[in-house]
């Protein structure tokens, strides 16, 4: 009967120990667990401030955008670019040949990608510089990567490779 | 006082008391650990709802954040940031017409190109092949001394190869441009 009681308040006491144990431990637990999700409540806030800023200078530069836009081509665009080009060289009295046209790539380019014509035209100096030029200043984001003009005596003849950018249609 | 009890009656006698000191002892140690709990029990329970509101919190914010980067600002901020960075690259004055007008304004009558090559590297920059005939080889020198004096080119030599012959000279220059804005 005496070891009993001592048993009693033993168990009683590691019982109580236990549980207190046990509260102490949930605390500290709830207590890490607000620490982080505070630390990513305020990551996500920064995030979301971000994000909102971003919205809103989309939202304002849209027509700049818009504007932006109209000098990249797009796949519906690539026969318009090159119309500009034959255009070009009507308007510099140049008879015209596109040889090819092909799309490439450019490494760190991930929305975009460059597309190279290379021509061959046919004409006096005066019109196949005049078309080099023409080449340089087209209404699109585009450049001359190289040309070589030759002549055989009368005529004038000219190779021409540009470059121009083009919107990827599945972007990553 | 004189303890007449004989003595293993004693010892047992104070066994018994330690015995139900130590419980006793036990007991009180329980009721206080016991004690401390029910204190620390709106703690607990305080502690707990905060973190799942917490949690809830930012799952809720997370989930909204999401939704508004696939919105597509993200994408189309992306998209501008490379459009600028492409058109800083494309960016580039023309440059052709300034070129050839000083190849060809610079020829000596005795001189004549019939090939004219040109690469661009950089914006404004580039190396230049050109072709041609000279009648004499002065005409020839007096051509890539013009050349020389453009400040747009750059490495203008006639090889010596070239100047082996005194009269009908094919030659061919290959130098490097420079046209700053």
């Amino acid at each position: 009967m005496k070891f009993i009681l001592l048993a009693l308040a033993l168990i009683l006491c590691a019982g109580a120990a236990l549980g207190f144990s046990f509260v102490l431990g949930e605390i500290y637990l709830s207590l890490s667990t607000i620490a982080t999700t505070r630390g990513q409540v305020a990551a996500v806030e920064q995030q979301e401030t971000l994000t909102r800023t971003a919205q809103l200078f989309a939202s304002e530069t849209g027509e700049l955008q818009k504007e932006l836009d109209a000098f990249i081509a797009h796949d519906a665009d690539v026969v318009k670019a090159i119309e500009t080009i034959e255009l070009a060289a009507q308007r510099e009295k140049v008879e015209l040949a596109i040889a090819s046209v092909a799309v490439g790539s450019v490494g760190t380019w991930k929305r975009h990608e460059p597309v190279r014509a290379v021509m061959s035209a046919k004409g006096s100096f005066a019109s196949l510089a005049a078309f080099a030029t023409a080449l340089e200043t087209l209404p699109r984001v585009a450049r001359v990567e190289k040309f070589g003009i030759e002549t055989t005596g009368t005529e004038w003849f000219g190779t021409f490779e540009v470059s121009f950018v083009k919107e990827k249609i599945t972007p990553p | 006082m004189v303890n007449l009890l004989p003595k293993p009656i004693k010892r047992k006698i104070r066994f018994d008391y330690y015995l139900r000191l130590t419980a006793g002892a036990f007991f009180v140690c329980a009721i206080v650990i016991l004690m401390g709990i029910a204190l620390l029990i709106p703690s607990y329970l305080f502690a707990r709802n905060e973190a799942e509101t917490s949690t809830r919190y930012v799952a809720s914010i997370q989930e909204k954040t999401e939704l508004q980067q696939r919105g597509g600002v993200q994408a189309s901020i992306a998209l501008l940031a490379e459009r600028l960075k492409i058109i800083k690259e494309y960016n580039r004055q023309p440059v052709t017409a300034h070129i050839l007008s000083r190849l060809e304004g610079r020829l000596p009558s005795r001189v004549t190109l019939q090939k004219i090559g040109v690469r661009f590297t950089a914006p404004g920059e580039g190396d230049i092949l050109i072709s041609g005939f000279a009648e004499t080889r002065n005409g020839l020198l007096e051509y890539a001394q013009a050349l020389q004096k453009e400040s747009i080119f750059a490495g203008v030599v006639v090889p010596v190869s070239q100047l082996s012959l005194d009269r009908d000279i094919d030659f061919s220059l290959s130098f490097a441009f420079t046209v700053t804005p």
